[in-house]
């Protein structure tokens, strides 16, 4: 107790070293909250304005011609729609937001068109995450902009396709690509439409597989073709690389600098350790003549990393999360509602973890108090 | 009590090695008033903490009660050293940051007995009962040194080490200082003192003179 005594007392005393050591305790910690959330909300922000590139994975049927999709953007031939309950139903595979289409072209009005049904996009058990396409009711339609532009379809109106009748939701926006020639809707309405009933031409997806190492082609072929042998698989490389090598690098740069930052302060903590056995060499001195053995300097040294670790833990959350909390909004916008917030997990590891890296640093230096020779530190005016 | 025989003491410098005791044999005898004394680097200090359990000899012998102290593990020496040795410097080596009572008991510590009575009882003694609670820098230095003495007479120890206990203290708190070290004397106790002063001598019942290291007149 008295040592406990001694400690306290001590850190009174010598406040300045005391608030430097804490300081020092604070900035790791507050950084590895900080970086730790905003890690998080980065990568999950990389990945969200990635997946808005759009699916890099398309499973369609095996005896398509892949050459004439990849030409047309349409595969010619279906596949059952049951496939995609097939794909998800797995567990632990390489894939998610599952989108079951079906495609066709037809002349609407004079103008040819393509018609996709889209089926509500799923995801496989475990891996539930926010649609990446909206989701079409049945008897609804979303018109493309230059069918809408040329043919004067407008929200609201209903119109009739292969006989049945679908109500405008929407007049999409440019978009350069296909997309304005299309009319989406649900998949339901396009299989009666097409007169493909319980048909799709294809499966969307996106692939898990960016900090995989390998082809990611290979493995999901291999996982695939083993759950769907009557299906091909096929991987816009470009957007997959894209999507790789961005949420990569976004990881790498919170790995390389999270390290970095503890090692500073560990540093720095080292540091005021030792200077604060230098200032001591005459106490220290003292109380080994006093008959103190080596558990009580210890004590007296580690104890007080300790109680540092243990404010730095408390300050450093408060004002990692702070920080987050107060930047990160605007920072990540998309993610930063669900991704930044306070986490109690956090505080129990930086109570568990702060205290034991303030102990580790001052380690050398309360080495270097236990071993001191008595007689030369009482020697020393 | 105290026995040195043929003990020697070298220093490694930079500058290369420097014998600070060669060859020293003496007897210090329970109830004792020695002064030890010599000009700068005659090798006192080294002597007294040589005796103190507190500095290994290079070569020789240190005997306590017939006791090889420097046989015992570092550990047992250290609590023997707390038991039977007070020792009072003359730089005082109060701890800042504790009030005097704590400082007082500070020696009580590595033998695991607080004994705030007496630590109480001590500062009463050596006229400190109303600095109790005061930190060592409100402390003129006399007071200090009279606290440091109090630290030593804590454990109620066999024998007092006190290197130039007065060397830094106006006379009156010199003459305080030896005042206490004769009453402890008086009372059975044993002291060694290192000193350059007249005051100290003249209340010894033995002066043993040192020069480069060795014992140059003992009577």
């Amino acid at each position: 107790m008295f040592v406990i005594r001694m400690v306290l007392k001590e850190m009174w005393h010598r406040k300045v070293n005391w608030v430097l050591a804490v300081l020092a305790v604070t900035t790791a910690v507050a950084f590895s909250v900080a970086f730790f959330t905003a890690a998080k909300a980065s990568e999950r922000e990389t990945a969200r304005l990635m997946l808005s590139m759009g699916y890099n994975v398309h499973v369609i049927a095996k005896d398509a011609d892949a050459g004439a999709f990849l030409l047309n953007g349409i595969p010619e031939k279906t596949m059952p729609a049951d496939y995609l309950d097939k794909l998800a139903t797995q567990q632990s595979i390489s894939y998610n937001h599952l989108l079951a289409t079906l495609e066709g072209r037809m002349n609407w009005r004079g103008m040819d068109i393509v018609l996709t049904g889209i089926a509500p996009e799923v995801c496989p058990p475990g891996q539930k995450k926010p649609p990446m396409t909206f989701q079409v009711d049945p008897g609804a339609v979303y018109v493309g902009y230059r069918i809408a532009l040329k043919l004067q379809v407008r929200e609201g109106q209903t119109l009739s396709l292969g006989g049945k009748d679908l109500k405008v939701k929407k007049c999409l926006a440019e978009s350069g690509g296909l997309d304005d020639v299309t009319m989406q809707c649900n998949l339901g309405d396009a299989q009666e439409i097409l007169n493909q009933p319980g048909r799709i031409t294809g499966i969307k997806a996106v692939d898990c597989l960016c900090f995989e190492k390998g082809d990611p082609v290979a493995v999901l072929r291999k996982e695939i073709g083993a759950i769907l042998p009557e299906a091909q698989v096929l991987q816009v490389k470009a957007l997959a690389n894209a999507r790789a090598k961005q949420r990569q690098m976004v990881h790498g740069i919170f790995a390389l600098m999270l390290p970095f930052v503890i090692a500073a302060c560990a540093v720095w903590i080292g540091v005021l350790a030792a200077m604060n056995v230098r200032d001591r060499q005459q106490e220290i001195g003292l109380l080994r003549a006093l008959g103190y053995d080596a558990g009580a300097i210890c004590l007296l040294f580690l104890g007080k990393a300790l109680l540092v670790g243990l404010a730095g833990a408390g300050v450093g959350f408060l004002l990692g999360t702070s920080l987050g909390l107060k930047y990160g909004p605007g920072i990540f916008e998309i993610t930063a509602k669900a991704m930044i917030r306070w986490e109690p997990t956090l505080l129990v590891f930086a109570c568990i973890l702060a205290p034991l890296f303030a102990t580790v640093a001052s380690f050398i230096p309360t080495m270097i108090a236990v071993t001191c020779d008595p007689a030369e530190a009482l020697r020393e005016e | 009590m105290l026995q040195c025989q043929d003990v020697t003491k070298t220093y490694r410098t930079p500058n290369g090695e420097v014998k600070a005791l060669g060859d020293v044999s003496l007897r210090i005898d329970k109830g004792q008033f020695v002064a030890v004394c010599g000009p700068s680097g005659s090798g006192k200090t080294t002597l007294l903490m040589t005796m103190a359990a507190m500095l290994r000899p290079s070569a020789g012998m240190v005997r306590f009660e017939e006791e090889d102290i420097y046989g015992m593990a570092g550990s047992e020496r250290a609590v023997f050293r707390a038991k039977n040795i007070g020792f009072v410097f003359q730089m005082f080596h109060l701890v800042p940051y504790l009030n005097v009572l704590e400082n007082v008991l500070l020696a009580g510590g590595a033998v695991g007995g607080r004994d705030g009575g007496r630590a109480r009882e001590l500062l009463q003694r050596l006229g400190l009962q109303h600095r109790m609670d005061h930190r060592p820098a409100q402390l003129s230095t006399g007071e200090r040194q009279r606290a440091a003495m109090a630290r030593a007479l804590l454990n109620r120890p066999k024998l007092i080490l006190a290197d130039e206990p007065t060397g830094n203290l106006d006379p009156d708190s010199a003459a305080s200082v030896l005042g206490h070290l004769r009453d402890f004397h008086r009372a059975g106790g044993t002291v060694v003192i290192a000193t350059h002063g007249p005051a100290a001598q003249e209340l010894a019942t033995r002066t043993i003179h040192l020069r480069n290291g060795t014992i140059e007149r003992d009577g």
